[in-house]
């Protein structure tokens, strides 16, 4: 069901205005969330169809026909992942799905590619519900309320789903090496 | 065991997402400011244009009345008066002057014009 409409959806979300954000606001969330949502946009849709995924989305935000109700974040992930689920059925149907762009920058990192492409693969590894968490969370900074929102479960299921995508990552990334390392450095 | 799962968000953090290209906003901002400033300013040229040329248009005046025919002296005559003796051309200039020069004291003299102005 879509996240979108003119009326509150539920008690919880009339406790927030219904009404077209300005486009400052709409600037302000895209400034802020934007890389997040591209990186999650990237593990649903192919390569060249997600940062238009992404674009689709704030677009019709500004378009002033569509409202947020609830949480603007989680709105933003649920939109993102709708397009993103629309996007890859619609090109599996004319190319093979393909991912070859970096999901992160290596600027400013001594290590290179290296570490970002082991993390890569170990973000597209985890089950969807669990990167979900992950990527909210660590990236877009967002509580686990906020998590519990845009993916329709509880607070707890957010909370240990987080966990253990978090778990996962740390064994696959081979935590107690490389992280310990970086964590001893910063002291 | 808190403390190992921040840093590890620490670390996870340190790696920072590519960036997506800016918003395409121009195609969505037609009535931006930007373009209402614009219009403004447009509008607020043309009318200080249309008020300028209104107040300033060219004022029509009617071309003196020719003055009636008396005994009228030419040019060529005066400066060959005024060769042979200047007194005598001072004084057949001022008998001419009253016949060659416009009136000056009628509705659409030269003077009732600039006197308008």
């Amino acid at each position: 069901m879509s996240s979108i409409s003119r009326e509150p959806a539920n008690d919880w979300d009339d406790a927030l205005p219904a009404q077209p954000l300005s486009i400052d606001e709409i600037r302000r969330l895209y400034g802020r969330h934007s890389p997040a949502l591209l990186l999650y946009a990237r593990t649903y849709a192919a390569d060249a169809g997600a940062a238009d995924v992404v674009h689709r989305v704030f677009l019709k935000l500004l378009s002033g026909n569509y409202v947020i109700t609830g949480d603007a974040a989680a709105y933003l992930y649920r939109s993102v992942r709708n397009e993103a689920m629309n996007d890859r059925r619609r090109r599996s149907r004319e190319v093979p799905f393909v991912q070859e762009a970096r999901w992160f920058s290596s600027d400013g990192r001594a290590d290179g590619d290296e570490e970002g492409l082991a993390l890569e693969q170990a973000i597209a590894e985890l089950p969807d519900e669990q990167r979900d968490a992950v990527v909210m969370r660590v990236w877009s900074e967002m509580t686990f309320e906020q998590v519990a929102e845009a993916t329709g479960v509880s607070v707890n299921t957010a909370a240990s789903r987080y966990r253990y995508g978090l778990e996962k990552l740390r064994e696959r990334l081979g935590a107690g090496g490389k992280c310990s390392r970086k964590a001893s450095d910063e002291k | 065991m808190k403390s190992e799962e921040q840093k590890f968000e620490a670390y996870l953090r340190s790696f920072r997402p590519v960036q997506p290209q800016p918003l395409p906003l121009a195609a969505h901002s037609f009535f931006g400011p930007r373009r209402i400033v614009a219009a403004a300013v447009a509008a607020t040229l043309i009318g200080v244009v249309s008020w300028l040329a209104l107040e300033h248009a060219p004022i029509h005046v009617k071309a003196p009345a020719k003055v009636a025919s008396s005994p009228q002296i030419s040019a060529a005559t005066l400066t060959r008066i005024g060769l042979d003796d200047e007194h005598t051309l001072e004084v057949r200039m001022d008998e001419a002057a009253p016949v060659i020069l416009p009136c000056c004291r009628g509705p659409h003299s030269s003077l009732a014009a600039l006197a308008k102005e």
